[in-house]
């Protein structure tokens, strides 16, 4: 080795020893198999819906056939977004037409049962939006529809796609940060969560998260995803939850609250703190997993693992990308490590290289078009969705609510 | 008359949206929900976001075709005319030299790709004014009538008027220089230094050099996607365009504002505007 070489091994290998990043593999695009095609109809045409068609034109053998909105102006918009797609007003038109494989429900939360249950017995390929359901009786009625249906049914809880994800899951269930002591996880936005409309009704309708008696809130809206994460991890799901939440930053005459706080109880008295605001941005949205020689935080694109001084160091901690964060490293994990380091990308490699909801949309795709496990299931979908509502039960009544396993069956 | 101003970060600067009407509730929704377009284009056609479209197409269309959705195909649409009207002296492909430029990029119904390696797309002179004209149809869309945004006061666009005004009043460089009136247009500035000084930062197609057309250009048009696009090309080979038939320049005089409102005709034709050095 060269002195110039050596150097330039030294400062590689000094980098990778601050906050690690948990990367994936850079794989190639998903794409169905040569000549294989499947026609998807998108239900529900506002940001998330728009967000998810952007996904879909990225992989090769999809073709959006259907967009559905009762409303016209974001059926529209929709519309320039996948321009091939026939508009339909409401999902029973566009499913009599009967020209889709595969439906994507993702219409306000309190909208899901109808579209989703109702393409299930049509026999359609079903993607639904996380939460599933805004009551656990729809919720539970969407699981039972998945349960005999002859289609796929995937519940659009994106942790369980991610690489990052996967990767970071794949280190905490090996023992790398071993006995988990705490849980927490934050959603903080400054955003007032309204939607502007001259039209009364339509602002009604577009204004469903602030409108209590559909909404489930933070604790439902973002908690039911966040929350999905840890209980993917650990394997645990919690027994009780209590809550508090205030009208603290947008004081606009809205009861539902716009920072919270909960507390969930896990067997073996491991709790997780959950908080959420749209008054600050501070940290974004983040899981974080303690455990007794390290921790994780997620951050869905990125994700690092912070340890303790007493773990083991593993080899692959030589390659390691490292970041600070005021007293702490993370450690940013990253697969294909050692040829990352030998081509010196080690930086560029940093980072989901799709957004976190194109393999959300690439797994449900596969499942559909070739038979692949689902990466969650309906009675997933369902169990991190009572937790959602049951915690924004106990954010809206400020009781500590208990968690009956038996809502968990559909 | 309430007045409402939000700011977000965008497109490696500050965009600032101005709203006035009679709900301050009603109009920061509005805000909001412009800025969040903003953001959103942002996510997409950022060269430097590792899981933006941009970055997603120049990863993967020099091995084959790449599907992008009906939105970023309009945008391609777009900077073909842009390359046209301009004679190529706006291109996305600018920041790519030697790999054939514009020319490279092929496109059929929702799909893109390179014709050889090197090539990349960099939407740095035309997405600001693209998500503004974005944020204005949402605007205009939820019932604002009076609005002005602007994304690093280098791509501004006026929805209406202030009360009692006959438009914006936007200056053009140092105080108690020239001043235009933007009503219901877009105004796109650019020069060869941008805001920072130092070394050019925008180059010209072909050669990466960095460009010497004129040394500041204000560009007003319907659309502030091609006010900004625009802007750019007359940095790039402005003497040059400015023979071009359709292109109307003008020299604003210091002193009073211009308005400049109706300057624009149709999509496209623009008025191009240069301080007057004579009366400055």
């Amino acid at each position: 080795m060269s002195s110039t070489d050596r150097r330039n091994f030294l400062k590689t290998a000094a980098l990778g020893a601050a906050a690690t990043w948990i990367q994936p593999e850079l794989g190639a695009l998903y794409a169905l198999p040569s000549g294989a095609n499947l026609r998807v109809g998108l239900v529900g045409c506002g940001r998330q819906g728009r967000a998810i068609l952007a996904e879909l034109a990225k992989i090769e053998g999809v073709q959006v056939t259907a967009i559905c909105d009762t409303d016209e102006r974001r059926l529209s918009s929709s519309g320039r977004r996948a321009p091939e797609a026939k508009p339909y007003a409401t999902h029973g038109a566009l499913l009599e037409a009967d020209e889709v494989d595969a439906v994507i429900v993702a219409t306000p939360t309190h909208l899901h049962v109808g579209p989703a249950t109702d393409a299930l017995s049509a026999g359609k390929h079903v993607y639904c939006e996380a939460p599933l359901a805004h009551t656990i009786e729809d919720a539970q009625a969407i699981s039972r529809a998945a349960k005999g249906a002859s289609g796929v049914f995937h519940a659009g809880f994106l942790g369980r796609s991610n690489p990052v994800y996967k990767l970071a899951r794949s280190f905490v269930r090996s023992g790398a940060i071993r006995d988990v002591v705490a849980m927490r996880a934050q959603h903080r936005k400054k955003t007032s969560w309204k939607t502007p409309s001259s039209d009364p009704a339509r602002e009604k309708a577009l204004n469903w998260k602030t409108d209590p008696a559909v909404s489930l809130g933070l604790a439902g809206e973002f908690g039911a995803q966040q929350l999905d994460v840890l209980q993917w991890f650990t394997g645990r799901y919690p027994e009780a939850v209590s809550g508090t939440g205030g009208v603290n930053a947008w004081a606009d005459g809205r009861s539902v609250a716009d920072t919270i706080t909960c507390t969930l109880e896990y067997p073996g008295g491991v709790r997780t703190t959950y908080e959420a605001t749209l008054g600050n941005s501070l940290g974004g949205t983040h899981e974080e997993i303690f455990g007794t020689m390290g921790a994780v935080r997620l951050a869905w694109t990125h994700g690092w693992m912070f340890k303790e001084a007493d773990s083991a160091t593993q080899g692959w901690e030589v390659y390691a990308n490292r970041q600070s964060f005021h007293n702490d490293e993370g450690i940013t994990l990253i697969a294909e490590a050692t040829k990352l380091a030998a081509q010196g990308k080690l930086k560029e490699g940093v980072g989901l290289p799709e957004p976190p909801i194109y393999y959300g949309i690439a797994d449900f795709v596969k499942s559909a078009a070739e038979g692949a496990d689902v990466a969650t299931s309906a009675s997933e979908g369902l169990r991190a969705t009572v937790v959602g509502i049951l915690a924004a039960r106990a954010v809206a009544t400020g009781e500590r609510v208990e968690i009956d396993p038996k809502l968990f069956e559909g | 008359m309430e007045t409402v101003r939000l700011a977000a970060q965008a497109m490696g600067t500050r965009f600032e949206a101005v709203l006035i009407g009679e709900d301050a509730g009603f109009l920061r929704a509005a805000a909001e929900e412009a800025l969040e377009l903003i953001q959103d284009e942002h996510a997409r056609l950022s060269r430097f976001e590792q899981d933006s479209v941009v970055s997603h197409v120049n990863r993967n269309a020099a091995l084959g075709w790449v599907g992008v959705d009906g939105d970023f195909q309009e945008l391609l649409e777009l900077c073909d005319a842009l390359v046209q009207a301009t004679g190529g002296a706006f291109d996305p492909t600018a920041t790519s030299v030697g790999c054939g430029g514009w020319g490279a990029v092929e496109r059929s119904l929702g799909r893109v790709r390179f014709k050889g390696e090197g090539v990349g797309l960099d939407f740095g002179a035309v997405a600001k004014g693209w998500a503004l004209d974005l944020a204005r149809a949402a605007l205009i869309e939820a019932g604002v009538e009076r609005a002005l945004l602007h994304g690093g006061t280098s791509s501004v666009l006026a929805l209406g008027s202030p009360p009692g005004e006959e438009g914006w009043q936007i200056a053009l460089g140092e105080e108690g220089g020239a001043r235009c009136v933007l009503r219901d247009s877009a105004l796109g500035v650019s020069a060869p230094d941008g805001e920072s000084g130092g070394e050019g930062h925008v180059l010209v197609p072909g050669t990466g050099a960095a460009a010497r057309g004129v040394d500041f250009a204000a560009v007003v048009c319907a659309s502030a996607a091609w006010a900004d696009a625009w802007s750019t090309a007359l940095v790039v080979r402005g003497e040059e365009l400015e023979r071009r038939n359709g292109v109307e320049t003008a020299f604003l005089p210091t002193g009073e504002p211009l308005d400049c409102s109706d300057a624009w005709r149709g999509d496209h034709a623009g008025v191009f505007l240069f301080p007057d050095s004579e009366s400055a």
